[in-house]
């Protein structure tokens, strides 16, 4: 809920920010800047965020971004996203042992699996490389909270009775079910891409949710597009 | 309008993370940190009958399945009814391998219980599992038997008496009951001289030793009950003693100079020994022993003399030193019982019986035995048929004042 509560506040920081970065950007449309290196690369920029995020399975992945270039070196970025699913191996292993549990009680074939969403919101600094021409090699750092969701599905004979899994003498616990929020370090690289207003963003990240037990780290291949005000 | 086409695009996109986001929540809340199962209940079975002597009963669980390394208990819970709300067991037990039990105490007998479990680890617990039943048998009680013969100071028993209990009282579902008989010359039964297991009567149960016990001698003697199919066994009833006849073995007397009369056969039944060792008796040392021969056994003459036909002779038997010494005394015409000047002081001296007896003053109260014979004398012309009467035994009899009672 905090992690919701986080993306929804950033969302709303991200439209007020809106009008001001346009009514700040109308003029800069009329008037010349001055010589720079890269020029592109300072000032506010919007965007949106997506790619595949993977811990034992593949998902999709859905977020967006702020950020603000100090320099031609060093941006300030705050992002937040949605990962498909980041269940770990051995949480999936742990949660299978259950629906064979079922089918040697229960004397049906049975099926217990989970999947992980989470919402990641953070962060952090790019360290861009400034070359001559469009691509800027950065690497990335960072840290935030990460709200994880634990979606378990149970199967008997193919109906699904997660929810009436007390009948059948299963407690489900925290370690496979509810929502947990725990905080996260990203680290990654990238090459950013600059046309005009519009900059590329193509990454890699290992964010580290700081799970108990067991971290879960999420490799995240991805695409962003954001608007430079 | 390139600038709000591109803001509004932004928005959009941005709402739709936020709608997914908001996808990122679990439909079911956790119960506790740990998934676990109820665990599997195993024995006993449901609707068990337990016989209140299969007591105690061991409650038996598969063991639940548990997410965690956490230490792992199954509390267990027996109550009267299956609301639970008259509990008689409440307690937790660790985790076991593969299985997990727990040893009840002694229930109450005829009763129903029911009992289940939970499993609790890592601050989760599962619900308790459906309950089942078992029901424990009523109580087998068999109380002592009552002892009805011999009672405490019965004296003259045979040799192979016949000891009698009423049957036992006894409640529950007794199936079939037996009766233990031990004999001991111990008060304390330390060691058993003769014991058997027989089945019960009809309302008394007796048993009769299928040897013989000693002769003379106090026995302790005590029965219980047992329900072969419970195994339940009584108290022992209070031990009664009682004492056998004094009897003499044939074989191990010590005859001295007589015959060896030991496998004469018996025709004869003394009827009554009256004697009296008094010299003040009327008359002096009166020795009576009516038989059932007397006047029938054929005759002897008596050294040749056919003026004088011998019918039978009296014998004594003297307990010395721990043998019985035996010896032919008075030669009886027909149809004679009595002889006289049997003095305690003379009957030995008197007998010349060429062995302990020559000195034989027995005292009052000394058991002495008497039997009749024909002619027993080693002179062969004045022997008959070589029969004999069966043996009494009983206390010599001097009537004389204390004050001139027999000395040793």
């Amino acid at each position: 809920m905090r992690a919701s509560r986080v993306i929804t506040m950033g969302v709303f920081l991200l439209a007020a920010a809106l009008p001001a970065a346009a009514q700040t950007a109308t003029p800069a449309t009329t008037t010349t800047k001055p010589a720079s290196a890269s020029p592109q690369l300072t000032g506010v920029e919007v965007g949106v965020i997506g790619g595949l995020s993977a811990v034992q399975n593949v998902g999709g992945l859905l977020g967006g971004r702020i950020g603000y270039a100090i320099n031609d070196k060093i941006q300030i970025e705050a992002e937040g996203m949605w990962m498909q699913d980041v269940a770990t191996r051995a949480r999936l292993e742990a949660i299978s042992s259950f629906g064979t549990y079922l089918t040697s009680v229960q004397g049906k074939p049975s099926t217990a699996t989970l999947t992980a969403p989470a919402n990641y919101f953070g962060g952090g600094f790019k360290f861009l490389i400034p070359m001559d021409g469009a691509l800027h090699p950065y690497v990335a750092i960072g840290g935030g909270m990460a709200k994880v969701a634990l979606k378990p599905v149970f199967t008997i004979s193919g109906t699904d009775v997660t929810t009436q899994l007390s009948t059948y003498g299963v407690t489900l616990g925290s370690d496979f079910t509810g929502d947990v929020t725990k905080a996260a370090i990203t680290g990654g690289l990238g090459v950013l891409i600059n046309n005009n207003r519009l900059s590329f963003d193509v990454g890699l990240r290992l964010t580290s949710i700081q799970t108990d037990g067991q971290k879960t780290n999420v490799l995240r291949g991805q695409l962003g597009i954001a608007y430079k005000f | 309008m390139h600038t709000m086409s591109m803001r509004f695009r932004l928005l959009s996109a941005v709402a739709l993370v936020t709608t997914v986001a908001a996808c990122a929540n679990s439909p079911v809340s956790p119960t506790g940190a740990v998934t676990l199962t109820t665990a599997s209940l195993t024995s006993p079975a449901n609707g068990s009958s337990i016989a209140n002597l299969s007591q105690p009963v061991t409650l038996t669980v598969t063991n639940g399945k548990v997410a965690s390394s956490d230490a792992v208990t199954y509390t267990f819970e027996v109550a009267t009814d299956t609301g639970f709300a008259t509990k008689v067991v409440s307690q937790d037990v660790a985790q076991g391998a593969g299985t997990t039990s727990l040893k009840l105490g002694t229930l109450p007998a005829g009763t129903t219980y029911y009992w289940r479990t939970k499993t609790t680890a890592g601050g989760s617990s599962s619900p308790y599992s459906s309950s089942l039943a078992f029901s424990i048998g009523t109580a087998i009680v068999v109380q002592a038997p009552a002892p009805v013969s011999p009672l405490t100071g019965a004296t003259g028993l045979s040799q192979r008496p016949t000891f009698t209990v009423t049957n036992a009282v006894r409640t529950g579902p007794v199936t079939s009951v037996s009766y233990r008989f031990d004999v001991s010359t111990s008060s304390t039964f330390a060691t058993v001289t003769a014991s058997a297991t027989v089945a019960e009567g009809t309302t008394r149960t007796s048993w009769t030793p299928t040897s013989d016990l000693a002769g003379g001698t106090t026995y302790f003697w005590r029965a219980q009950a047992i329900d072969a199919g419970s195994g339940i066994t009584s108290s022992f009833s209070t031990a009664q003693s009682a004492t056998t006849l004094v009897v003499i073995d044939l074989s191990r007397v010590n005859y001295q100079r007589f015959v060896n009369i030991k496998d004469w056969p018996i025709t004869d039944t003394i009827r009554a020994v009256s004697q009296d060792g008094s010299p003040f008796a009327n008359p002096e040392g009166t020795m009576c022993i009516d038989h059932t021969k007397r006047g029938i056994w054929p005759t002897s003459p008596f050294f040749g003399d056919p003026d004088v036909p011998v019918e039978s002779n009296q014998w004594y038997f003297a307990f010395i030193n721990g043998t019985w010494y035996g010896g032919s005394g008075e030669n009886m015409r027909p149809n004679q019982i009595c002889k006289q000047g049997q003095m305690s002081e003379n009957i030995g001296p008197d007998g010349t019986w060429g062995g302990p007896m020559d000195t034989w003053r027995p005292r009052p109260g000394e058991l002495v035995g008497y039997m009749m014979t024909t002619p027993a004398r080693f002179w062969p012309s004045m022997k008959t048929v070589d029969e004999r009467s069966d043996m009494v035994i009983q206390p010599w009899v001097d009537t004389r004042p204390t004050s001139s009672a027999i000395k040793k």
